[in-house]
Order: C-alpha cells, then structure tokens, then sequence
C-alpha cells in the first residue's frame, strides 16, 4: 500500500450481526458468519474490528484512535502495523476497502 | 440372544439397538456377520417396539451388475448407499464407519465436536485428536480403569446446557494399538484384527458394561485434552490457551460451521468451563495413573488452566 492510498483508503468491518464475539482477555476469538471460520485475534486487532463496525476510517485514523484506547505511541510502526493488518483482515473478509 | 436368533432378525425386520439416544436398526444381508455384531454390542439394549428409528443402516451387495456379479458390498443409509463398494471382508469395520456416518451428519440438534469422551465424578474430559494422536488408545486404557466411557468417536453436546450426551459404542483401535491394548488388559475385549480398509488394520474394542448401562447419564464438561502420543515421552499436562482449545476442537469439528451462532456460543461456553491441556504420553499405566491425579481438581474444574 502507498503512503497515498494508505493515507487515503478508508477501511470499514463487516456488520455486528455478521461477527460473534468472546472476549478472553490477552485473546479475543472471533467466529465469521460469512465464512464460517473462528479467529483468534489480539485485543488490538478485535478493538480495530469494533472501530471500524462504528465507522470508516483510514489506517492513520485508526492508528489515532487505537493509541488512545491502548495508551501507546501513535507513531509509524504501529501505522505500518495497521497496514498490514487491514490487508489482513481484508483476505479474512473481516473488513473492506470503504466505497 | 443367539447368533442364529440375531442372523435372523439382521436379514429380516432388522435388529433394533438403543445406541445411546439413538434407536439404531440394522439389516445385513451378508453372511457371517452376526457373530461380531453380537460380540461388540452384547450389552446394549435391544429396542422390541415398532417406534421410530433415528439410524437405519442396511450392509448388503451394492446395487447394478456387482450385485449379480456378487462383488463387493456397500452401507445402505435409508436405503440410500453412502460408500463405494467394498470388500466384503471388512464388512465388521465398514459397519462401524457407517454408524459413524450417520452420527457425524444427522443429530444437528447437538454440537458434534471429533473427540473422545470420557467421565468421573459426573465430569467430562474431551479429548479432540487427528488420526494418529493417540486419542483412541489412550480413550480405551481409560475406559479399562474406572473411566465411564461417552463416545471414543464424538462429543455430542447438547447447546441449550452444555450438557454431554453418552454414545457408547466399540472404540476403533487401529495397527500397533491393537495389540497395545491386548497387552495393556488382557480381559478386554478386541476383536480380531480386520486388515486391508483404508486405515490399516482395525479391530475394535468391546464397550465396558458400566458404560452402556449409564447410556442415559449424561456428564458435564470439565477439561479439554488434546493428546498427543509421543515415543519415549513422560506423561505431561501442558496447559494451552481456551483459545487455541477452541480453535483445535473447532477444526475438527462435524457441524461447527452449520450451527454458526450456536455451535459458537456452545462450544466457547464449554471451553470457558473447562481446563485446557495438552497431554504427551507414552506409557499408557503413566498416563492413567496422570489422569486418575487429575481426579481430585475435578470439584473446581474453574481452576484449571486456560484462564
């Protein structure tokens, strides 16, 4: 992904009714309607999956937000981390390029 | 009943067995198979009512030329055939499978995970394994000290209380396990060995009494154990995340996926309820006497790991 598209793409999740949820804590394990398959995330990945069922956002949008929640660095890393996690996600069916 | 009284019924109206919940009727119209289907299933209860039949499994020749060629046989499930044509050879084990079969994919109203079961003390032990894990032979040591035997084959889950349902039937023992069991208890009961299916060499070993005549009692979850046989090993508990449970019992599941919602919420529900492990083996009396030190944690299952 380009600095461009990074900077430009917003990103959206599936609906709530498409996802089931159980929260464990260190791991979130989630079950896709869609496909079928059972995910286990990291309590990041599961809170950037609500961010995005609550609106679209980019990956730096997301990156902002997330460092609030989680009271980290909102620097390039865990942009880049995000990145890649959309691209991810995107595979899984857990999210999608926002029209 | 005699083998003759039992050929008779199998070639007639068929032999009606309570197979755990299920009123299971089975027709052959191959010679010689009575006397191991009496042998395996000599404790379980007939059903001598004209009432419904959840499984209706028929072993017979496969339909067109075969037939009249008389090659080969076929599993018949509400006289529709479900396998290819086989040797009749290994009509015992195919029979076997085709029970499985319909265990596998007709009781959608529990969740049906591939896992041994076995209880004490009213609670459950589930033991999710792939083929050569060492699931069946470590279910059937088990069930010869004092373990009640639910299922060597599924874990039938009832989603409206998470409860266990028991399905006693013969557990599968396969190439060198057989043998592993003659040794291990040489009053079990194993069947002679049937080679040449697709998994080797399997004979299958008799249900204990106990366990068929507590078919009614089901048992509630309290560990999930993934085994995990390994040459040479000591018998160890290593505690595994609910999570990585979850996803194991998940991958091996029969209707997981069909359930959806369902199968989640009462599979991730019984993983919050149970302690998760995995189990490495090699000496079946140490990983008995392992398990049976398992046994005094089983009032506080809440504790174990997997937190």
């Amino acid at each position: 992904m380009t600095a461009e598209t990074s900077q430009t793409t917003k990103w959206i999740a599936c609906p709530p009714s498409e996802l089931s949820w159980r929260d464990w804590g260190d791991v979130v394990v989630v079950y896709h309607h869609g496909s079928a398959d059972t995910h286990q995330l990291t309590p990041l990945g599961a809170e950037a999956i609500r961010s995005l069922q609550a609106a679209p956002l980019t990956a730096a949008e997301l990156r902002d937000r997330l460092s609030q929640v989680f009271e980290v660095e909102s620097d390039q890393d865990l942009l880049r981390y995000l990145e890649q996690l959309m691209l991810r996600f995107d595979e899984l069916g857990l999210v999608e390029r926002a029209p | 009943m005699s083998d003759l009284e039992i050929a008779d019924r199998l070639r007639r109206d068929g032999l009606r067995l309570y197979i755990g919940p299920f009123v299971t009727r089975i027709r052959v119209t191959l010679p010689g198979l009575a006397e191991h289907i009496r042998f395996l299933y000599t404790d379980t209860p007939l059903d001598d009512s004209d009432g419904l039949i959840d499984f209706d499994i028929k072993l017979g020749p496969p339909p067109g030329i075969r037939r009249w060629l008389g090659l080969g046989a076929t599993v018949y499930v509400d006289d529709v055939m479900q396998f290819m044509p086989f040797d009749p050879a290994i009509a015992v084990p195919m029979f076997e499978w085709g029970i499985n079969w319909c265990v596998f994919n007709r009781p959608h109203q529990y969740l049906i995970l591939h896992a041994a079961v076995l209880e004490r003390g009213g609670h459950a032990v589930i033991m999710p394994g792939p083929p050569g894990s060492g699931k069946s032979t470590l279910c059937a040591a088990l069930s010869l000290r004092g373990w009640r035997l639910l299922s060597d084959e599924v874990a039938m889950i009832r989603p409206s209380d998470r409860m266990i349902l028991p399905l006693p039937r013969p557990v599968g023992l396969k190439e060198e396990s057989i043998e592993v069991i003659r040794r291990f208890e040489p009053s079990a009961f194993v069947s002679r060995p049937w080679p040449g299916t697709k998994k080797g060499t399997i004979a299958h070993m008799r249900m204990p009494p106990e366990s068929v005549a507590r078919a009614g009692e089901m048992a509630s979850p309290a560990w999930i154990v993934c085994p995990k046989y390994t040459s040479g090993a000591t018998s160890r508990f290593e505690p595994i995340h609910r999570s990585q449970a979850m996803l194991y019992a998940a991958d091996d599941a029969f209707n997981y996926s069909l359930l959806a919602r369902v199968g989640f919420e009462t599979l991730a529900d019984v993983v919050e309820s149970c302690g998760c492990f995995e189990f490495t083996y090699d000496d079946l009396d140490a990983a008995v006497k392992a398990f049976d030190e398992l046994v005094p944690t089983m009032s506080t299952p809440m504790e174990g790991v997997g937190a």
